[in-house]
C-alpha cells in the first residue's frame, strides 16, 4: 500500500512517490509526467477518454469533452457529458482514478492514499468536493495541502531550509495564489496566504484568442465550437511560443480561409493590462496581512504554469523590485511538494525533523445583530492566516430578554454582509434558564489541521451545546454518493494500452481539422490504413501503420 | 500554563533575539509536533507569534512596552539591527544572477525606473498613444497608472490633487487659461485610465458639472489648447460626447495620437456649459433653453440647479437610445418613432405571440422588450407627449406592447431606467387600479411602478412593526376570510395570505426579530402553502432582503441558494430543480412538542395495559 502525492491542477494534473529516498513524478502511459485534467466521452468505443486523449479530442470533439472544471470546484455547476449531468466532482475524480492507475502500473503496488495540493484560497465546500473526488476514485485523502505550502516545501527541499522568507507566487492555468512563508530550522510557517480563483493563464489565451478574432474580423460568438477551440489552442500555442521568443505569427484555417495575425511580447502586456494589474493586489493583500514590506522578503519563489512567461517574470520584478527566483521547475515544484508532504504525514524518519504549519486562508464567524443598528453582521470570530490548529473564543448577549433559544449560525468569509459569506451550518440551542436580562453566550472555536471545526457554546453556567463541523459535510446524501461512486466505479476508462493507439487516432483528427486539403487527403489515408490495421489483429502491421502515421503527423506539425 | 506569558512558554526572556526565539520555538516544536500535540503546538505557536513580532519590531528599530502579569512595565529598547535575520544583500544579489532555465534576456533588461506605484498622469499621458517600438523591453507604464486609480484615487480626488499641485507651483497666481485646460483634460483623461470610472454614468456628470471644467470648456483657446496635447482615442472620443453636436474625433498622422474637431454650436453645449459659465459670459438667462416648461421665478442659483437636474433628465433620455434625434428640435409621434424602432431592428417580422425554443427568439423577445422600452422612454422624455396620459394610453394599446407586458421582465425594465416621479405615476395610471407608483422605505429617492399588493381586501396591515401583533392582525384576517369563505379556505386565498404575511415580514424588516422569524414559519398555515408547487413557483421572483432570503431559502431546503441582483439591490431566493417541495407530513408530526408526545404515548400505554389486564380478567 502506498501513498502518493497529487497536483490536481487545472490543465495538468501530476502526481508524486517516494522512491529510493526521493521524490520521484510518476510517469504515464505515454511517458509523461503531467496528464492533462481534461475528460472526455468517445461514443464510438463507448468509454470515458482521461488526459493526453481527450485533450486532442478538446477540439475535435467539442461537445464531449470536459476542461477546466477545476474553477468550478465548489459550485454546484452541471456540465453534460454522455447525456448524463457530471459535476467537478465527478469529473475530477475520473482524473484521479486515472492517475491512481497510473500509480499503481508504475510503482507496482497497490495505491490507497494521496495527498492533494488545492489553492490555498480554495474554501471548505471546494476542498470536501476535492475530497469526495478523490473517495469516489478510491483514494482516502486525510490532508489537504495548499499549493504554495507545497511549493514551499519542494523549494526548501531541493535549497535546504535556511533562516528566510519567501514570497510564492503560483500563477497556475486557473488560479493565483500568494503567499508568505516564514523557514528556520527545518520549520516551515506559512505567514499569510491571498489569492484569486478566477485568474489564470486561461486568462492570457482567452485575451490572445479575442485579438486574433478582432485582427482577423472574425466574431468569437458566431463561430462553430470546433473554430473557437481551434482558436483558443493557437493562443495557447502563441502564448507558450512568446514565452521563447518575442514575437510570434498565430495562423489558422476557418471555414476554408486562412487568417494569420502576429503579437510580440509588448503587444501582449497592452493587451492584457488588465490580468496584470489584477496580478499585484494579492501580493500586495499578503505583505498588509503579515505586516511586512517587500524588504523583508529573501526570495521569491515563481511556480505554476504561468509564471514560465517572461512577461509574468518581468512584471513580478517590476512590482517587487526583486528577481524570481528561477532554480524551481514551476510546473512540477507543487506536486514535488504533495510528495514530500505525503511522507512526512507517512512519518519517513529522514524527513521526522520537518514541521509545516498552516493557516485557515478564510475568516470563521457568526451571525450576529447589531444592537445599535438591528442589522445583521458577520462577526468573526478566527481571523483569516491564524496558524493552525487554532482555537479562538467571543462573547456575545442573546437579543431580547427572556429569550428561549439561540440560533447560531457558521459562516466562513471576509464580508460584513453575512449572505456574502459561505453558510458552513448552525446550532440551535435552547436555553434552559431564560431571565430578565439579556444572557451571556460565549462562543468557542477549535479549528484543526485537518479542517475539522468544532464549534463550543458556553453560557454563564458551562456547556450548554456544540457541534463538529466535519470539512467532509457535503450537500449530496450518501445515496447519491453511493450511486455516483458506482457510477464512477463502473465507468470504463481506456486502457493504459489501448490508449496509445486512441491518442494517435485523436491527434490524427485534430490535425486533420487544422489543415487543408492536399494534407487531409494523405492524413485520412494513412488514418484509415492505421484503423484497418488495428482490426487485423497483426502486431507487425499495427506498429508500421502506427509509426508511419506518427512520422506523418510529426511531419505536419514540425516536431521531428 | 494558561498564566504563562509567551517569553514563559517559549524559555526565553522579554529581551532575547529574534534568532534565540526562533531557535527556542523550533526545538519545543519538533517535541510537540502539530499532528500528535495539537493543543500544545498551539499554544507554541502563539507565544511564537507575539514574541517574534515584538522582537521584529526593536528589530526595526522601534521600543515596544511590555505590560507584565504583575502589572509592572518594561520597556524593551530597539536592537541594533541583527545581520543574521534581516536579508542579506549579497543572497539577494546573488539569485539575480542565477542563469535562468528560459530565455531570460528580454527580463533583464528591464527598466528599473518606473518603479513609483503612484505616477502622476499628466506626464505620460501624451505619449501614450505611441506604438512600442520592438525594443527589447517590456513597459508596464499603462497598467502602472491602472493602479494609481484603482489604488484608492476618485476621480474627484485625482482632480483636487491636480488643482493643489498646479496651485503649488506658483502659489500667489490664479491658474492661467492653458492650466485650467490641461487640468480639465487630465481630469477627463484619470476618468477613462479605469473602466469603472468611465462606465459610470455619475462620473461623467461630476466632470461635466465641475466649475473648472466648465470655464475650460468655454474658454476661447479651449480647442486649440487641446489639440496642442494631443489625446488618445478613448479621451478625444469621450471628450467629443462632452460637448455634443457634431464633434468628432481626428487622428493626427504627424503626433501620432488624436486631436479634436468640436463643435461649439451644439444646443447641448450650450445648454449645459454656456448658459452655467460665469467668468467670460453673462449669468444664463431664461430663454437659452427651449426645455422650459416649467418655468419658475426663482434666483439664479435656483435656477443653475433647476438646469442642471434638467439637463441630467435630458442626459439620460438622450442615452437611452443612441439613435434617437435631438427630441427637442423635430418631435416625432411616438407611434412613428417605435415603428422606425422596430424596423431599425429587423423586428418587423417577428412574432413574439408563437413562442419557439431557439436562441434568436430569446434573443428577439429580450430585443423586443428593449424596444418597447424605449418607446416609453421616447414618450417620458418629451416634453410634447409627456404629460399626457393619451399617449400613455396610446403606447399600452399598442398590440405589441400588450403582449410585453405579460413578461416579468418589463416592470423591472422600466424602474431599471430610473423615471422620473410623475412619468411613472401616470404611467401607473394608465396600467389600471392595481398599479400604482411610489417609494420603498429603503430607498426613499427612488421611485417604482409596482402591482399593488394582490389582495383586494387590503389588510390593515399599516406599520406593524410589532411581531406579536402582526401575527394577531395576520390570524385576524385568516377569520375574515374564513368567514367570507364560509368555511375553510381556497388554496388561493391561503397562498394570498402567506404571500402578503410575507411581503410585510421583507417590508418593515420584522423577520430580523426572532420571534417574528418563529412564528412564521410555525405556523401551519404557512407551512401548509410552503407545500404549494405555486408558492414554489412565485417566491422566486419575490425580490426579499438579503439575510431574509437566505433565512427563507434554508428553511425551505437546505439546497435552496440566493442570488443578488447588483441593479435593484435585492436578493432573490433561487431553488434547484432538483429540490423537492417541504412535506406537509413531517411538519404535522413536529408541530406536537416532544414533551406532549411522550404523554400521548404514556397514555397509550396505560390503555392499552388496562384493556390487556381486563382482558385477562
Amino acid at each position: 500500500m502506498a501513498i502518493i502525492g497529487i497536483d490536481l491542477g487545472t490543465t495538468n494534473s501530476l502526481a508524486v512517490c517516494w522512491k529510493n529516498d526521493k521524490p520521484v513524478l510518476i510517469r504515464n502511459s505515454f511517458n509523461e509526467t503531467s496528464t492533462p485534467s481534461v475528460v472526455g466521452y468517445d461514443k464510438e468505443n463507448e468509454t470515458y477518454v482521461v488526459g493526453a486523449v481527450a485533450n486532442e479530442r478538446l477540439i475535435t470533439h467539442p461537445n464531449d469533452t470536459i476542461s477546466e472544471f477545476k474553477r468550478c470546484m465548489g459550485q454546484n455547476m452541471e456540465f453534460m457529458l454522455n447525456n448524463r449531468k457530471e459535476t467537478s466532482v465527478s469529473l475530477s475524480s475520473y482524473v484521479l482514478k486515472k492517475i491512481k492507475e497510473d500509480a499503481e502500473a508504475f510503482l507496482g503496488e497497490e495505491v490507497d492514499e494521496a495527498i492533494i495540493s488545492v489553492p490555498a484560497y480554495f474554501n471548505d465546500k471546494a476542498r470536501s468536493d476535492t475530497k469526495l473526488a478523490a473517495e469516489l476514485a478510491g483514494l482516502r485523502v486525510d490532508r489537504l495541502i495548499n499549493e504554495p505550502s507545497a511549493a514551499a516545501l519542494s523549494y526548501l527541499y531541493s535549497n535546504g531550509f535556511e533562516d528566510q522568507t519567501l514570497l510564492i507566487i503560483d500563477f497556475g492555468g486557473g488560479t493565483l495564489d500568494v503567499s508568505l512563508v516564514e523557514t528556520f530550522d527545518n520549520i516551515i510557517e506559512i505567514l499569510a496566504v491571498a489569492g484569486n480563483n478566477e485568474l489564470g493563464g486561461k486568462d492570457f489565451n482567452e485575451v490572445i484568442a479575442e485579438y486574433f478574432c478582432k485582427q482577423s474580423g472574425l466574431v468569437m460568438d458566431a463561430l462553430r465550437l470546433q473554430d473557437k477551440a481551434l482558436i483558443y489552442k493557437i493562443a495557447e500555442k502563441a502564448k507558450i511560443h512568446l514565452s521563447k521568443s518575442m514575437s510570434t505569427i498565430m495562423t489558422a484555417t476557418i471555414e476554408g480561409k486562412d487568417y494569420s495575425v502576429s503579437i510580440d511580447n509588448n503587444k501582449l502586456i497592452k493587451l492584457c493590462s488588465n490580468i496584470f494589474s489584477k496580478i499585484k493586489a494579492p501580493i500586495d493583500k499578503v505583505l498588509r496581512d503579515a505586516r511586512t514590506t517587500i524588504d523583508d522578503i529573501d526570495d521569491i519563489v515563481l511556480v505554476g504554469g504561468s509564471s514560465k512567461m517572461p512577461t509574468v517574470r518581468a512584471f513580478i520584478k517590476e512590482v517587487t523590485g526583486k528577481a524570481p527566483n528561477t532554480n524551481v521547475n514551476p510546473d512540477t515544484a507543487i506536486a514535488l511538494g504533495a510528495g514530500i508532504f505525503a511522507e512526512i504525514k507517512n512519518r519517513n524518519m529522514d524527513l521526522k525533523d520537518i514541521i509545516m504549519t498552516d493557516i485557515c486562508p478564510f475568516s470563521l464567524g457568526v451571525a450576529t445583530c447589531d444592537s445599535m443598528t438591528g442589522d445583521i453582521i458577520t462577526e468573526f470570530i478566527i481571523n483569516r492566516n491564524s496558524s493552525l490548529p487554532c482555537t479562538r473564543q467571543k462573547t456575545f448577549y442573546t437579543m431580547s430578554p427572556m429569550q428561549e433559544s439561540i440560533r447560531i449560525q457558521i459562516y466562513q468569509g471576509e464580508s460584513i454582509v453575512v449572505s456574502k459569506n459561505l453558510c458552513l451550518g448552525e446550532l440551535m440551542i435552547d436555553l434552559a434558564h431564560p431571565t430578565k436580562e439579556k444572557q451571556m453566550i460565549t462562543i468557542k472555536m477549535s479549528y484543526d489541521i485537518n479542517g475539522i471545526l468544532i464549534v463550543d457554546v458556553e453560557d454563564k453556567d458551562g456547556h450548554i451545546g456544540d457541534k463538529v463541523f466535519m470539512s467532509k459535510d457535503t450537500d449530496l446524501s450518501p445515496e447519491e454518493i453511493n450511486k455516483m461512486r458506482e457510477r464512477i466505479k463502473a465507468a470504463s476508462i481506456l486502457g493504459r494500452e489501448e490508449e496509445k493507439n486512441a491518442l494517435l487516432i485523436a491527434r490524427a483528427e485534430r490535425v486533420f481539422e487544422e489543415s487543408l486539403e492536399q494534407e487531409r487527403q494523405i492524413i485520412l489515408a494513412f488514418l484509415m490504413q492505421f484503423k484497418a490495421s488495428l482490426t487485423s489483429n497483426s502486431l507487425k502491421a499495427i506498429n508500421e501503420a502506427y509509426t508511419k502515421l506518427k512520422d506523418l503527423l510529426d511531419n505536419i506539425e514540425g516536431r521531428n | 500554563m494558561s498564566h504563562q506569558t509567551p517569553w514563559e512558554i517559549l524559555n526565553v526572556t522579554p529581551e532575547s533575539s529574534l534568532a534565540e526565539i526562533k531557535k527556542a520555538y523550533a526545538k519545543l516544536a519538533k517535541e510537540n509536533n502539530p499532528e500528535e500535540h495539537p493543543d500544545e503546538f498551539r499554544k507554541l505557536n502563539d507565544a511564537y507569534k507575539s514574541c517574534s513580532s515584538i522582537a521584529k519590531l526593536r528589530a526595526k528599530g522601534q521600543t515596544v512596552v511590555v505590560v507584565q502579569k504583575d502589572g509592572t512595565k518594561t520597556v524593551l529598547a530597539s536592537i541594533e539591527k541583527d545581520k543574521e535575520n534581516e536579508p542579506d544583500a549579497s543572497s539577494v544579489e546573488s539569485s539575480e544572477e542565477k542563469t535562468p532555465d528560459f530565455d531570460f534576456n528580454v527580463t533583464e533588461d528591464i527598466p528599473q525606473e518606473p518603479r513609483a506605484p503612484k505616477r502622476d498622469l499628466g506626464e505620460d499621458f501624451d505619449n501614450d498613444s505611441v506604438e512600442y517600438d520592438n525594443a527589447n523591453a517590456f513597459d508596464f507604464s499603462e497598467i502602472n497608472s491602472e493602479e494609481a486609480s484603482n489604488d484608492g484615487l476618485d476621480p474627484l480626488d485625482f482632480f483636487n490633487k491636480t488643482c493643489y499641485e498646479t496651485h503649488m507651483a506658483h502659489p500667489n497666481k490664479p491658474f492661467s487659461d492653458e492650466e485650467i485646460v490641461r487640468i480639465a483634460i487630465k481630469y477627463l483623461c484619470y476618468i477613462n485610465t479605469d473602466s469603472n470610472f468611465s462606465h459610470n454614468k455619475m462620473i461623467w456628470e461630476q466632470f461635466k458639472h465641475n466649475r473648472l471644467v466648465v470655464d475650460a470648456f468655454t474658454l476661447p483657446i479651449f480647442e486649440e489648447e487641446v489639440n496642442k496635447i494631443g489625446l488618445r482615442y478613448n479621451d478625444a472620443k469621450s471628450l467629443c460626447m462632452c460637448i455634443g453636436g457634431k464633434s468628432k474625433p481626428v487622428f493626427d498622422n504627424k503626433t501620432n495620437s488624436y486631436k479634436v474637431d468640436l463643435d461649439f454650436t451644439s444646443q447641448y453645449y450650450i445648454d449645459t456649459y454656456m448658459s452655467r459659465v460665469h467668468r467670460n459670459v453673462k449669468p444664463a438667462t431664461e430663454e437659452t433653453s427651449s426645455e422650459k416648461t416649467n418655468s419658475d421665478e426663482s434666483t439664479s442659483e435656483d435656477a443653475n440647479d433647476l438646469k442642471k437636474k434638467e439637463i441630467i433628465e435630458e442626459n439620460e433620455a438622450k442615452t437611452e437610445s443612441d439613435t434617437k434625434t435631438d427630441t427637442s428640435s423635430d418631435p416625432m409621434l411616438p407611434e412613428a418613432y417605435f415603428e422606425k424602432l422596430i424596423n431599425e431592428r429587423n423586428l418587423q417580422d417577428f412574432d413574439p405571440k408563437t413562442p419557439q425554443a431557439d436562441f434568436d427568439y430569446a434573443a428577439k423577445s429580450a430585443l423586443l422588450i428593449d424596444t418597447v422600452i424605449d418607446y416609453f422612454a421616447y414618450i417620458a422624455g418629451n416634453d410634447t407627449y409627456k404629460n399626457e396620459i393619451f399617449y400613455y394610453n396610446r403606447f399600452l394599446d399598442n398590440e405589441l406592447v400588450k403582449h410585453v407586458r405579460k413578461y416579468d421582465a418589463f416592470l423591472g425594465k422600466i424602474n431599471q431606467r430610473r423615471f422620473d416621479q410623475e412619468t411613472l405615476k401616470i404611467l401607473a395610471e394608465a396600467l389600471g387600479k392595481d398599479y400604482e407608483a411610489g417609494t420603498f422605505p429603503n430607498t426613499p429617492n427612488q421611485f417604482y411602478v409596482y402591482r399593488k399588493a394582490p389582495n383586494q381586501t387590503e389588510p390593515d396591515y399599516k406599520k406593524l412593526s410589532d411581531p406579536l401583533a402582526l401575527h394577531k392582525e395576520y390570524l385576524r384576517q385568516i377569520e375574515l376570510a374564513k368567514n367570507k369563505a364560509e368555511g375553510s379556505l381556497s388554496n388561493d386565498v391561503k397562498f394570498q395570505l402567506i404571500m402578503h404575511y410575507l411581503f410585510i415580514l421583507n417590508r418593515d424588516e420584522i423577520y430580523k426579530r426572532q420571534i417574528a422569524w418563529d412564528t412564521f414559519t410555525n405556523d401551519p398555515l404557512v407551512r401548509e402553502v410552503f407545500t404549494f408547487k405555486r408558492f414554489r413557483n412565485e417566491i422566486v421572483k419575490v425580490p426579499l432582503k438579503g439575510d431574509f432570503a437566505l433565512l427563507l431559502a434554508k428553511f425551505y431546503h437546505k439546497n435552496c441558494d440566493i442570488k443578488f441582483s447588483d441593479k435593484t439591490k435585492e436578493c432573490f431566493i433561487v431553488i434547484p430543480d432538483k429540490v423537492k417541495a417541504p412535506t406537509l407530513n413531517v411538519k404535522k408530526e413536529s408541530k406536537l412538542p416532544p414533551r406532549t408526545q411522550l404523554l400521548l404515548l404514556l397514555t397509550l400505554l396505560t390503555i392499552m395495559i388496562l384493556i390487556a389486564y381486563l382482558l385477562a380478567r
